[in-house]
């Protein structure tokens, strides 16, 4: 098991949890703000995502240009990020241009006024983008899954193309108001901690007026497995993607259904990669997954494979899938996914930068890093015949949602 | 500052040991002097392809990943048009194992039919899944041909055609790999929490008693200048029209491939650059504009790619960018701008140093360049650019007759409502 740092918590005056995450050689660091503003608070498709996209992008004073030149200036670089759960803004900078980078960078996020100019670039940005991602039979497989596997639900909604022209600058600056600018938020820093950082993280986030309000879970409705085939003529390759949802990492059977997602599809000597790939040269490549979110939770296998096979690829992705539920794992196996799986923890909690997000993520779902103590004891208590259990309720043909793009 | 300390095994195999104790991880980097440019002109996509194999099993192991697998690593490999470079991470009390299998796969591969035949087929549905299938994928596939006439840079890593990977044999694959897999061809980088006393016990016992090999020497054709502007438009089913160009520029090695990198970032790195300012945001020509340089070793290239506006035509988008270029040519760079992208390149600089695997890949192809110190002395390289630098080379490359563009129209739908 990776070594966590020990997340040192601080409160800002505000009340503002702040986790400091200290580590590195070099004299960098990485604040990242997250808020609760993730795609599935919104009122209208696209409404969070270009809200998010234009919080650096102007504010009353100062224009996009002047932001992005002072931040370019020092050297510093920023990233958003956006799921259906959160929205977060991440400053990277050296630590000798902290003091004046933060300023910049709080302040064009608090006082974005999202002009209508840098609106319009960035609709048709995405506009255009949606073009091409339309002509990708991976897209759309991924759209029809989700959608399938969580009807009427955010976690399984996305854009039309009528909806870029059903959304205006107004529902940017709504959305903003109730999501970002009072909205609850945890900040990480990363790295080293700047000479004065507490104080003037302190200084720059700690009057910020925060909302108290929690919100309910969206309901889920009852999803049933579909089978949704859309033919694409003259396609080389068809995208499918079969699998259901789930549950999130609070479930008692989610660590070894994750576990079974390795063994399936989750390395590159997996079953699935074994089998299609390495045998039959069907697929470039393959993978199982199984992810949580904050509500629910899902288990999904994905591939793009020779058209004119698509239906020998589905063959061999149900063998798989029985095989799990028929036969127990041979123990050499388990002890190769676990070694891989400690290997690759060790790999994604390599530094604090890298640990932060692991941290962060935890928080969404609503755990620290001890959560990985119950990782490592599933991973010592390896049970071929209780896996087998598991595959058994969870991976039955007739509860899996199977897409297909391409040509059958 | 990266130290580093440097070996050379009587097999000629280089080694080098950057020693960081901040991981639990080791980074273990070999690289292979063999790319796309060493390909016959019939038998393209063979480096990539052969990176493909060299997964199939070695002499004396059957099965890389899973030993890999087994030790708690992961390992990957990535083919360019100069290198072919395998690197593996892994627990640092498991280090000997990476030895042992990248030593065996250098001895010999196991060279089994079922391993050619399944890769030949995985590569053509890689080829489909990244460039056929693909809205836009076959850019490179015209950029190339069209910039490059002489020189082995005219193709894409993948090929140029599906059928040069389909015809493949098997005496071409042995051929292949006894010509390029060499010790004498191989630069090995170990970075992590080891001892060097240790790296280089381990590299003797498992590398040494491999034999040098006869490498040919490189001598490939090399690109002449170009007199003439080249042009070509092709039309495809996709849904908005994108602008693509290229200048001939230098090698990674020419001491003005830092000043050429730094217009790069003065034109398009970050929101501040003067691209995305003047022609996404202001004249909206572009929906997305992006300036770059192709990093191959030999003279490579300078990239123009941009999505068209909604109405906007390719001459106007074409227009606007040479006006930018105009403005490079005519007017210095001012000192607070230039002292912006170095700013920028030295913070991008320290960040790139957090991970190890970053660290020993950088130094592996610094090496390979012509000294693994340049990962060092790079910055000062960038800092010592001058904004006459900038003009001059600018008016260089930026010559209409040394440019090379592709106009790569979308289909007008008939039954657009």
């Amino acid at each position: 098991m990776p070594h966590f740092i020990e997340p040192q918590k601080h409160s800002l005056q505000n009340g503002l949890e702040l986790f400091l995450l200290e580590g590195g050689d070099q004299e960098l660091c990485c604040v990242e703000l997250v808020f609760e503003a993730g795609s599935k608070r919104q009122q209208k498709t696209l409404q969070a995502g270009l809200c998010h996209a234009l919080l650096l992008e102007g504010t009353q004073n100062k224009k996009s240009a002047e932001i992005h030149e002072e931040l370019d200036f020092y050297g510093a670089y920023t990233q958003l990020d956006i799921n259906s759960d959160r929205a977060s803004v991440s400053l990277y900078t050296m630590n000798k241009y902290f003091a004046e980078v933060l300023p910049i960078f709080v302040d064009a996020i608090r006082g974005a006024i999202f002009p209508e100019d840098m609106f319009q670039i960035a609709l048709q940005q995405k506009k255009q983008s949606y073009a091409i991602n339309t002509e990708k039979v991976d897209f759309l497989a991924r759209k029809d899954f989700f959608k399938s596997i969580f009807p009427k639900h955010p976690y399984g909604a996305s854009a039309e193309l009528a909806d870029y022209d059903n959304i205006d600058v107004s529902d940017l600056r709504a959305f903003s108001k109730d999501f970002f600018q009072t909205s609850k938020l945890k900040v990480y820093l990363a790295g080293q901690l700047p000479t004065d950082g507490l104080e003037l993280l302190n200084e720059q986030l700690g009057d910020w007026t925060l909302s108290s309000k929690d919100f309910d879970p969206i309901e889920l409705s009852a999803s049933k497995a579909e089978k949704i085939y859309t033919e694409r003529d003259g396609a080389l390759q068809s995208a499918i993607r079969i699998g259901r949802r789930t549950f999130n990492n609070h479930h008692e059977d989610y660590l070894q259904l994750k576990f079974l997602s390795v063994i399936l599809g989750g390395y590159f000597g997996s079953r699935l990669m074994t089998n299609l790939r390495e045998d039959k040269g069907l697929t470039y490549g393959i993978g199982a997954m199984m992810m949580g979110q904050e509500e629910s939770g899902y288990f999904a296998i994905a591939t793009e494979v020779n058209a004119d096979s698509t239906k020998a690829a589905l063959t061999e992705i149900y063998k798989e899938l029985h095989r799990l539920r028929e036969d127990l794992i041979p123990e050499e196996e388990l002890h190769l996914v676990k070694n891989y799986v400690m290997g690759q923890l060790l790999k994604m909690a390599d530094g604090p930068f890298s640990q932060v997000s692991i941290l962060k993520n935890m928080h969404i779902l609503g755990f620290g890093f001890e959560f990985y103590d119950a990782y490592n004891e599933m991973l010592n208590n390896l049970d071929a015949e209780k896996l087998r259990a598991i595959a058994q309720k969870y991976l039955q043909e007739k509860d899996l949602t199977e897409v297909v793009v391409g040509r059958i | 500052m990266i130290h580093f300390e440097r070996f050379q095994l009587d097999n000629g195999l280089t080694v080098i040991v950057h020693q960081d104790k901040s991981s639990p991880l080791v980074a273990f980097n070999i690289l292979y002097d063999v790319g796309a440019r060493d390909e016959d002109a019939h038998r393209t996509g063979f480096a990539h392809l052969f990176e493909h194999l060299m997964f199939g099993g070695s002499v004396n192991i059957s099965n890389y990943d899973e030993v890999v697998e087994k030790s708690g690593g992961q390992n990957n490999a990535f083919t360019t048009n100069d290198i072919t470079n395998y690197y593996i991470t892994l627990p640092k009390d498991n280090l000997e194992q990476a030895f042992r299998l990248e030593s065996d796969r250098m001895l010999s591969l196991a060279f089994t039919p079922k391993s050619l035949e399944v890769q030949r087929q995985v590569v053509v549905e890689e080829f489909k899944q990244n460039y056929l299938n693909q809205p836009y994928g076959d850019i490179l596939l015209l950029m190339r041909p069209l910039a490059f006439k002489k020189h082995p840079y005219q193709w894409a890593t993948i090929g140029k055609e599906v059928s040069h990977i389909e015809d493949a044999t098997m005496e071409e694959v042995k051929e292949f790999f006894f010509k390029h897999y060499a010790p004498n061809n191989a630069i090995l980088v170990v970075a992590g929490d080891v001892d060097i006393e240790e790296v280089k016990t381990l590299s003797e016992k498992w590398f040494a008693p491999i034999e040098r090999r006869d490498v040919p020497v490189r001598n490939l054709p090399q690109e002449p200048r170009q007199e003439e502007a080249r042009t070509l438009s092709v039309e495809r089913d996709v849904p908005v029209d994108v602008f693509y160009s290229a200048y001939h520029m230098c090698s990674r090695a020419d001491k003005n491939f830092y000043a050429t990198d730094l217009i790069s970032d003065i034109l398009s790195r970050g929101n501040s650059s003067r691209l995305y300012n003047s022609l996404v945001k202001d004249q909206k020509l572009f929906s997305d504009l992006d300036a770059f340089i192709g990093g191959e070793l030999d003279a490579g290239l300078f990239y123009f790619a941009g999505n068209l506006a909604e109405g906007v035509t390719m001459e106007a988008a074409e227009k606007g960018i040479e006006a930018e270029l105009d403005k490079l040519k005519n007017e210095l760079v001012p000192a607070n701008e230039l002292r912006k992208v170095k700013n920028k390149v030295q913070s991008a600089h320290m960040f790139s140093e957090i991970s190890a695997l970053n660290k020993a890949m950088h130094l592996a192809t610094s090496e390979l360049i012509g000294d693994a110190n340049l990962v060092n002395t790079q910055l000062e390289s960038y800092e010592a650019v001058t904004a006459e630098d900038i003009q001059e080379l600018a008016k260089d490359i930026f010559r209409k007759e040394n440019s090379n563009t592709l106009y790569y129209h979308a289909k007008k739908k008939q039954d657009d409502r």
